[in-house]
């Protein structure tokens, strides 16, 4: 907090309403989604302040509509699991990783770090995956994201600050490698889990990328990729989508209905965000100082 | 010295201990194998850019292109997208550049002169939101609001007299790039604000004190303590922006949402064009190609963004 004078001045009303003005800017957009997504109207005249004939029938269209209630629950599943292998596999490298005498530390350390400078490129990706057998599988969500450079980063440092008295007690115990990671150091880091977890359960949940081009089957369709999908043949885009003349074809009110899914797929990120935020702010910090 | 005993016994402990060893090794092994599976396998497909690819034959059996395997990349320099691809991905890289790296930081003072830190807690986590969202959606968002017929922005502007008539601002060439700037800024302001946040809880009192005394007003405490302490965390972070010139990044999720048929040519990136060429024209190698010439670019300006962020500010990723 800066050193500030006691009674307001004509910058502090200044700087309020500069703010208040941002926040509007920034929140607004999302009240206006929330609104026309209760909108009855039959037209594409959409709402600014209050829904015209308020309506839950296009949440009962999408939640009656059987590819997008599947393309759901695929995005459920994938942030499930895709965040628990990610969190799972870049903590426990990065715990051996910050034991500095774990044999072949700088050779590990150097294999991990070049991919996150050089990658093999769009199409030569798409054919490996095709060659490990993961194309059309429900693993190419979950696999190929398990391990993050910069999660290790930040993970790493945080394993580093916990004193190493408490480890030397549980090593008097007679307690493994195993054992100290689970029993002691992840209990003290939780914070920092909490914080990889939400970053890479926003990152699953958001991903459209991989079921836009890894797979064809409408049963590993995600909320994300049905969305692009959507957004983008409404921009007048030349891809073809059954998704959206599904969707059309419902006929009831189709631009709500738009609306009510986008509603639908940011509901979860923003009930968890808020409750999460002083974590990751600590997070964002140790990442960006560590490069 | 006490911490430094109780290092070394660790390492006693365990470091000489086989078992304990191989359990290190056994808990770095799942993100070792998945780096090399994902990571290091697909760098070998690479070689399909000086090959003509062929779906069936396979990678090692695909005849090699003409030219001595450079006819993929002669026929990219060739052509007239090339040109205005390159153009373009330098254009918004640089506009992005530009424009999107500062405002996080004015917030970040704004938000510290705030005297309610109530107010301060709102006004950041609203700011956080558009971060957490999908392009999709702010795409979806967007197009209603800027829609030419019954958007809210263009019946506002015509309403109040701005404009005589609506204008589709996503088609628009004078409007679609300043619009995708300004939706960078929307949507990364509040995160990037919170490392300068960061910066400016950890300034010594006594400095605002020490201009307090001087007779310093609030325009000398931020012009002289707060801003001086914030320029070695935008330059470092905007150095190493400069090594992402040409991978379009968020960039390329906004372009691939905001594009179509008939504003291609003003967004056209090399990320997108390698997608098109790649997918959907199934130009395997040709698309490798071209990609493989972005990659190196990018190396060269990582090193070289890297070198200079180590002269300049004694800070490096390596």
């Amino acid at each position: 907090m800066a050193y500030r004078p006691k009674r307001a001045t004509t910058f502090d009303v200044f700087n309020y309403i500069i703010l208040i003005l941002l926040t509007f800017v920034i929140v607004y957009p999302f009240y206006y989604i929330l609104i026309n997504s209760f909108n009855g109207l039959l037209t594409h005249r959409p709402s600014f302040f209050w829904p015209e004939l308020p309506t839950t029938r296009t949440y009962q269209t999408v939640f009656a509509d059987k590819s997008l209630m599947s393309a759901f629950f695929v995005s459920v599943a994938r942030t499930v699991v895709g965040t628990a292998i990610t969190v799972v596999e870049t903590a426990l490298c990065a715990y051996a990783l910050s034991k500095p005498y774990l044999r072949f530390r700088g050779f590990y350390m150097a294999l991990l770090i070049i991919p996150t400078f050089f990658n093999g490129g769009t199409i030569p990706v798409y054919l490996n995956l095709r060659n490990l057998g993961l194309v059309d599988s429900f693993w190419v969500y979950v696999l190929p994201s398990g391990f993050s450079f910069f999660y290790m980063v930040v993970l790493m440092s945080a394993f580093r600050n916990v004193p190493s008295s408490l480890e030397d007690a549980a090593l008097i115990d007679g307690a493994g490698c195993w054992k100290i990671f689970f029993r002691i150091i992840l209990p003290v880091t939780i914070p920092t889990f909490a914080t990889i977890a939400l970053y890479a359960a926003v990152g699953q949940w958001n991903q459209w990328f991989d079921t836009m081009y890894y797979t064809k089957k409408d049963s590993l369709q995600t909320l994300a990729a049905v969305l692009m999908r959507i957004i983008r043949e409404n921009l007048g885009t030349d891809m073809a989508s059954d998704m959206m003349s599904d969707l059309e074809n419902n006929s009831y009110n189709p631009e709500g209905v738009k609306f009510a899914t986008m509603i639908v797929s940011v509901t979860p990120i923003l009930c968890i965000y808020p409750f999460l935020q002083k974590y990751f702010v600590k997070g964002i910090m140790i990442g960006s100082i560590k490069g | 010295m006490k911490t430094k005993k109780r290092k070394a016994y660790q390492e006693s402990v365990l470091g000489r201990n086989p078992k304990s060893q191989l359990a290190l090794q056994l808990m770095a092994l799942p993100a070792i194998v998945s780096v090399i599976l994902f990571s290091y396998l697909p760098m070998y497909g690479v070689i399909i850019a000086f090959k003509n690819y062929n779906i069936f034959k396979g990678i090692m059996a695909s005849p090699w292109a003409r030219n001595n395997g450079f006819e993929h990349f002669i026929d990219f320099f060739k052509t007239p997208a090339a040109l205005s691809v390159v153009l373009n991905t330098l254009k918004m890289a640089g506009l992005m550049l530009v424009f999107t790296t500062w405002p996080p930081m004015l917030l970040a003072i704004l938000l510290n002169e705030l005297r309610s830190s109530k107010f301060m807690k709102t006004v950041q986590t609203c700011s956080y939101l558009p971060h957490f969202i999908s392009w999709a959606v702010c795409g979806g968002i967007f197009y209603s609001l800027l829609n030419p017929t019954s958007g809210a922005i263009n019946l506002i502007l015509t309403s109040i007299g701005v404009m005589d008539k609506s204008i589709n601002f996503l088609s628009d060439p004078r409007f679609l790039v300043p619009i995708m700037v300004l939706l960078r800024i929307w949507k990364g302001i509040g995160w990037g604000s919170i490392i300068y946040l960061g910066v400016i809880v950890s300034i010594d009192q006594q400095l605002y004190e020490a201009v307090e005394i001087d007779g310093g007003q609030r325009f000398a405490k931020i012009r002289y303590v707060t801003i001086p302490h914030l320029v070695p965390t935008f330059v470092l972070l905007f150095i190493l922006e400069c090594g992402k010139i040409m991978s379009g990044g968020d960039t390329f999720n906004q372009v691939y949402v905001f594009s179509n048929v008939t504003n291609r040519g003003l967004i056209d990136i090399l990320d997108t064009y390698i997608l098109r060429t790649g997918f959907e024209n199934g130009r395997y190698s040709y698309s490798t190609a071209v990609n493989l010439f972005k990659s190196v670019i990018n190396v060269i300006l990582l090193l070289t963004a890297n070198w200079v962020s180590k002269k300049a500010t004694e800070t490096s990723l390596f």
